[in-house]
């Protein structure tokens, strides 16, 4: 798989599985627990039998012994898509150094598609832009990890792009990268919508270490997606611009939270192998926050 | 080149570097970046102070600075110095006829003065010369026989600030014949007020006789009022005097033999008409006083040829007169007031018009007396009066006291250093000629750094 830039961080993330958080609807097989039960040889439990199952399932020996049909059952494995949006907005290229937002929501976006097709899961990615969304389904044949990644390395950060229609055509695991500045209300909204029937979302909140921490000296900041907004950032504003922006971010997570959206912020200096490994952690493994 | 106020030129260029700080320290809108989180800065003025670690728009802060310092050099008032030696001499050379070799004074001031040297000749009054116009110097007036050194003082210390920048120290010489009528009340303080040491190099004087003048009277009325005074006076010297000649002819009167013998002035007194013998007299006798004193009561021609002084239509009942050089002598009596011509007041009335003025005439000089003596009374026998005589009989220019010697006035030539140049240069309340030009050039400044900004914003 040609996979360029990539390749060390795949090399750091192999053996990565990313579980789902849930049992999953029945589906294709795969490493997931499904919802549903089959006929696995391992055993799980009796059900009486029911008009119209298959006689060939019913248990003939405890139907000897006890004269009660019983349908023997085991549990059912499945695959859990997954769907990549990936805001490709023009706020995520900061800054404009190599090591910025963008770089980041790729290498994660490459190295959670790797964990998620390890698992033989289908993985797809939608890549929105301000004017251009560049839509991969979801696929578990091989090479789709290196189509995703070409694809994120072709876009053009432009504009303000709106990420919530995309959640709606999501897989059931949707993983929305973004740095939340777009279309938050609407993405919250799709993002519950999804939860609500029965899939997982995942959102990582990208956020720059220039944006917690900006550069001294007065400078007049200026909103790449909105160039209108224009405001002097000096020594005087410079606090409260902190107080706003961690508000903000503590608001962002509460509130998806409490749609029961997986939330994680991760800043552009950190490990993405270190992210990839904390985000695909099973449920139930998360180190006390 | 000296500053009369140098602390404004320090201040100056301090707001030069002021000016140069603010312009590093400027209210500007700050660099602008992309920052996506821009929306959490709060609102506020799009401009800031930003800090220049380089100075921009150097054309605009040259033309700034230029200006402030153009202005601060301006107040600071920049004179530059007078050209000469680090010692400069102020030479004050007494100008009167009281100097017996006045060619040899001439001499002794010349080797005082070298280039970036003052002159100052004083009699009762003092001026500033042009060391190349001693040698043209025509000799003194007839008049001027006395000096001040009260008006030496105030014009050397003009002449000696206005020397003295560039220089070390300068000296004061002053070439006089020191009497006691030449000083008064201010010759101390105004001493007191140059700044070092002062030398005098004493001059020979001619002295004043102390024997009567030799004296002619013509038309001398057999009543005259003046003859008890005059009479007074002879019988209180000793010299030899002439008779007074009747009917207003010459008579033989003093010789310039006698007045060698004695020293004497000779003096004609006039009590009726002049004669053209009298003003040849006059013109050819050196040092000859031709005492004009009409003594007829004034006619009604007179009055209406305008020879009686219109405010005094009437004989006024008291009269006081002062003499030249402040003795004031006061004469109560029914004086009558005359017009007299113009020339050096010898006496005034009391409201300050010349009551008696001496004109230069030839070799020596008309006195015309306007104040008439009332026929009847005791005036001319009272001690004002012969005063008053006395001055009247007086040499031309007045009388001069005897030479003081050295040790009467310390004060005058003490020991000490010489006056310091930077010192005496700060008592000049000259103005600066460059002040003028110096605020024209920050005036232009001003404009053209206006004109660099405009074309600046119109760049941006």
């Amino acid at each position: 798989m040609p996979v360029g830039p990539y390749g060390a961080l795949l090399d750091a993330v192999r053996g990565v599985r990313w579980p789902a958080r849930r049992a999953v609807p029945q589906g294709a097989p795969g490493a997931h627990q499904a919802r549903s039960r089959g006929m696995a040889p391992e055993f799980a439990e009796y059900r009486p039998y029911r008009q119209g199952d298959d006689p060939k399932r019913l248990d003939w020996k405890l139907l000897a012994r006890s004269d009660r049909a019983f349908i023997r059952l085991a549990p059912d494995h499945a695959t859990l898509g997954t769907t990549f949006i990936v805001d490709a907005g023009a706020s995520m290229d900061f800054p404009a150094a190599e090591a910025n937002k963008w770089t980041l929501a790729k290498r994660l976006t490459v190295g959670l598609a790797a964990a998620a097709h390890s698992g033989s899961d289908p993985v797809g990615a939608s890549i929105v832009s301000g004017f251009t969304a560049q839509r991969l389904e979801a696929r578990t044949r091989r090479g789709v990890v290196g189509e995703i990644a070409r694809a994120l390395d072709a876009v053009r950060l432009t504009g303000s792009p709106a990420l919530a229609s995309h959640v709606t055509l999501s897989a059931p695991r949707c993983v929305v990268i973004t740095d939340c500045l777009g279309d938050l209300p609407e993405l919250r909204h799709a993002m519950a919508r999804h939860v609500v029937r029965g899939g997982e979302a995942y959102l990582l909140h990208v956020v720059s270490r220039l944006e917690l921490e900006p550069t001294r000296g007065a400078v007049l900041a200026t909103d790449p997606r909105d160039p209108t907004v224009r405001r002097s950032l000096t020594s005087v504003t410079r606090d409260a611009y902190r107080e706003r922006f961690d508000a903000f971010r503590t608001e962002v997570a509460r509130s998806m939270r409490a749609d029961g959206v997986q939330v994680h912020e991760v800043t552009d200096d950190a490990p993405v192998d270190v992210l990839v490994r904390r985000i695909a952690r099973p449920a139930g493994s998360e180190a006390p926050r | 080149m000296s500053f009369l106020a140098p602390f404004m030129m320090v201040a100056g260029v301090a707001a030069a570097l002021a000016v140069v700080a603010l312009h590093l320290l400027t209210t500007r809108r700050p660099p602008a970046v992309m920052l996506p989180t821009a929306r959490f800065v709060p609102e506020s003025d799009v401009r800031a102070v930003a800090r220049a670690s380089r100075p921009n728009d150097l054309l605009v802060l040259a033309l700034r600075a230029l200006a402030v310092l153009a202005v601060g050099a301006a107040f600071a008032q920049p004179v530059p110095d007078a050209p000469g030696p680090q010692v400069r001499t102020v030479v004050a050379l007494e100008w009167t006829t009281a100097i017996s070799d006045i060619e040899g004074a001439r001499a002794s001031a010349k080797q005082y003065l070298a280039r970036g040297n003052a002159l100052v000749l004083f009699d009762t009054a003092a001026r500033e010369l042009s060391p190349s116009a001693l040698d043209t110097l025509s000799p003194p007036s007839p008049l001027l026989r006395r000096a001040a050194l009260s008006p030496m003082f105030v014009r050397a210390l003009d002449a000696g600030a206005r020397i003295a920048r560039g220089a070390d120290s300068v000296r004061l010489v002053v070439l006089t014949g020191v009497s006691a009528n030449g000083l008064d009340a201010a010759t101390e303080p105004w001493r007191a007020a140059w700044p070092g040491r002062v030398e005098v190099i004493a001059l020979d004087v001619r002295p004043d006789t102390l024997a009567f003048p030799t004296l002619e009277v013509t038309g001398l009325l057999p009543d005259d009022p003046l003859l008890p005074a005059l009479d007074a006076v002879r019988s209180t010297r000793d010299a030899p005097r002439d008779a007074p000649r009747g009917n207003g002819a010459p008579g033989a009167g003093g010789t310039d033999a006698t007045h060698a013998a004695y020293g004497a002035h000779a003096v004609r007194l006039i009590r009726a008409s002049t004669s053209a013998a009298d003003v040849a007299w006059v013109r050819e006798v050196p040092g000859a006083v031709l005492l004009l004193w009409p003594a007829t009561a004034p006619s009604a021609d007179s009055a209406r040829e305008g020879s009686i002084d219109p405010r005094a239509d009437t004989v006024i009942a008291a009269g006081v007169v002062a003499l030249d050089g402040g003795a004031a002598v006061s004469l109560v009596a029914p004086l009558m007031r005359r017009l007299v011509p113009d020339g050096r007041a010898v006496a005034r009335w009391r409201d300050g018009t010349p009551a008696v003025t001496e004109q230069v005439s030839g070799r020596g000089c008309v006195r015309h007396v306007g104040v008439g003596i009332p026929a009847a009374g005791d005036l001319t026998l009272r001690p004002p009066f012969a005063h008053f005589l006395d001055a009247m009989l007086a040499p031309c220019g007045g009388t001069r006291s005897a030479v003081l010697p050295d040790a009467a006035l310390p004060w005058l030539s003490a020991d000490g250093p010489l006056a310091d140049g930077p010192r005496l240069a700060a008592t000049s309340a000259t103005s600066s000629p460059l002040t003028k030009w110096l605020l024209l050039i920050a005036l232009v400044m001003l404009v053209a750094e206006q004109m660099a900004r405009r074309r600046r914003a119109e760049v941006a």
